[in-house]
């Protein structure tokens, strides 16, 4: 393939030539301004979790108004995440501030729940605008939020129910114990945070395009359930389905050693 | 939009409404309903036996649906013992539900003996009327073992029982569904019937769980007004205390009977008002009842000290 005197996108070459991808794209890591490195009118062929240098970054230039509009839905839902995180605390405290008890009763669980949502607010916008800078398509970024913020605002307020309602015995425990129960709340919702994270980043990696098996066998690329039926069905000896399910392409993908280059034709001959 | 697109996005807008509805209509209303959270047992000391008790006068505390263990049982509790300070009483009426989220023989310390320590050290004599949460509706074997270990360990003598204190006989009936309209039934209405007719005591007190009158989440008991009624009607109960629906609530006198709902223990559902109604707060609290001589005076009193309501009632004529 000949690049001379030609615009070359970087997904065209990357396909071709993924080491060289790489190369290019490591002197702009996710985190630094992708407008630093090269540029072209092309869509990236794949984006990685960000900090992977493997990554093509290069997207057409964004307008003032589109980086403005990144910045508030940032904000925005760092804002939700807050106020997710921050519910099931606030309905323990209304039963309190409905109840009539004077004191701090219902406050150290809103406290603890103000540092926890803080903290996730800042980790989840921190994500949102390092997607915003390697996502092939702004939707996987506003889909894969969705899904961690449903299962955040599940979570959160479901694993305190659950724990509470459901083990009262272990808690009262706890708290015969002197230990406070709102470490035991704190925890219920780290755990919701972590499982919000993990959900947002595993669809938002299962949204983006992967490079092709032959073309980048990097850990942390694996074969679809498909292909992985397939190569099982081909060792149980189920010919047929072997390579209805992906079979071949298995093959492909466990061998990324690229095909050796077809000699160049002879052109004497064709004329 | 590719397939996997379409199914994140699916799967994100089906979940929102499913996680909104949960949410609004499920979760944060328990919360915001019930008393999960532990509480700190009350750490008071009190003076024992500092009540006086003759055949003129007695003091007594009532207080349903209390058996959470959490830090709203605790703060009533703790006011409970604050008011013993200033105002001894010898008795507690438990008006049933002293046991949520598990059984009371496990629950016994975190739902009875850590609130209610500084009471109990006090010689506090406790008196229970069993609630449905205390025990299955229908009373299954599971559930009577659990109204026995609850009786056990409160030395409560049986599920229908009558008490004298000072110049009140206390009548604590089984409310339950099999308890009043069962097979068995007749023998509890017989047996009340037979106790209020020989009661020559000043006041005739009837304590149960399930409320004859209630303007609250649950509201008046289907059926006891004409089971039930009649019967406390017909003898001259002066007063009937209940709980089961989370609330404070005490009625116009209704052929003499007055009916109050003190069933604040620790947690509270919302409450309206009906042609019966004379006070309906929606507000943690318990009872607190002075009587001297034909005078019977009570209070409701919430957590933070404040009252809720006072009435008094004035003993009936010829007795």
């Amino acid at each position: 393939m000949s690049t001379e005197g030609a615009t070359t996108p970087l997904e065209a070459e990357a396909g071709a030539r993924p080491e060289a991808a790489a190369r290019a794209t490591a002197a702009t890591p996710c985190g630094g301004d992708p407008r630093a490195g090269a540029r072209t009118a092309a869509r990236p062929a794949a984006a990685t979790p960000c900090g992977d240098a493997g990554g093509a970054v290069a997207r057409p230039r964004r307008s003032t108004a589109q980086r403005v509009v990144d910045h508030v839905v940032a904000a925005v839902y760092a804002v939700a995440c807050f106020g997710a995180v921050l519910a099931p605390a606030l309905a323990v405290r209304w039963s309190v501030f409905r109840s009539d008890i004077n004191g701090v009763a219902g406050r150290d669980v809103v406290a603890a729940s103000v540092v926890v949502g803080a903290g996730h607010a800042a980790v989840a916008w921190a994500r949102l605008r390092c997607e915003e800078r390697t996502a092939a398509r702004r939707s996987h970024i506003w889909i894969a939020s969705l899904n961690a913020l449903v299962v955040l605002a599940l979570s959160a307020s479901l694993l305190v129910l659950v724990v509470l309602g459901l083990f009262p015995d272990e808690h009262a425990a706890i708290a015969n114990r002197g230990l406070p129960v709102v470490v035991l709340w704190a925890g219920l919702q780290l755990v919701a945070v972590a499982l919000a994270e993990a959900t947002g980043r595993l669809v938002f990696w299962w949204l983006e395009p992967h490079p092709a098996p032959h073309r980048a066998c990097r850990w942390g690329v694996l074969p679809s359930v498909r292909q992985l039926a397939g190569g099982l069905a081909a060792r149980l000896g189920v010919r047929r389905l072997a390579p209805r399910l992906g079979f071949r392409r298995l093959m492909v993908w466990r061998s990324p050693a690229p095909a050796p280059a077809r000699p160049p034709a002879d052109r004497t001959r064709q004329l | 939009m590719n397939r996997r697109e379409f199914l994140a996005a699916g799967l994100g807008v089906a979940g929102t409404a499913a996680a909104g509805f949960t949410l609004a209509r499920g979760v944060w209303p328990v919360l915001a309903e019930e008393d999960l959270v532990p509480g700190e047992a009350p750490d008071v000391r009190l003076r024992p036996q500092a009540w006086e008790t003759t055949d003129e006068r007695v003091s007594f505390a009532a207080i349903g649906d209390n058996g959470s263990g959490g830090r709203q049982a605790m703060a009533v509790a703790e006011r409970m013992a604050e008011t013993y300070r200033s105002r001894p009483f010898g008795l507690v009426a438990l008006l049933g539900d002293i046991c949520y989220y598990g059984n009371f023989a496990d629950r016994y310390h975190d739902v009875f003996r850590r609130p209610m320590t500084p009471l109990i050290d006090a010689g506090v004599q406790f008196e229970l009327a069993i609630g449905n949460h205390d025990a299955e509706l229908h009373h299954s074997d599971e559930g009577l073992a659990q109204i026995e270990a609850e009786l056990r360990l409160l030395g409560t003598p049986g599920r229908y029982y009558r008490t004298t204190h000072g110049p009140a006989d206390f009548f604590y009936l089984d409310s339950s569904t099999p308890g009043v309209f069962g097979d068995a039934a007749s023998d509890q209405l017989e047996w009340l019937d037979d106790e209020l007719a020989s009661s020559t005591n000043q006041w005739k007190i009837v304590a149960l769980h399930h409320p004859p009158y209630s303007s609250g989440h649950h509201g008046s008991t289907p059926g006891f007004d004409e089971v039930l009624e009649p019967i406390l009607t017909r003898h001259h109960v002066d007063l009937v205390l209940a709980g089961h629906d989370h609330d404070y609530e005490r009625t116009h006198p209704i052929d003499g009977i007055t009916y109050v709902v003190s069933g604040g223990g620790c947690k509270t559902t919302p409450v309206g008002h009906s042609d019966f109604t004379a006070v309906a707060d929606s507000t943690l609290q318990f009872l607190h009842v002075d009587i001297v001589g034909d005078r019977l005076v009570g209070t409701s009193i919430r957590p933070d000290g404040s009252v809720v309501d006072t009435f008094t009632l004035r003993a009936r004529e010829g007795r």
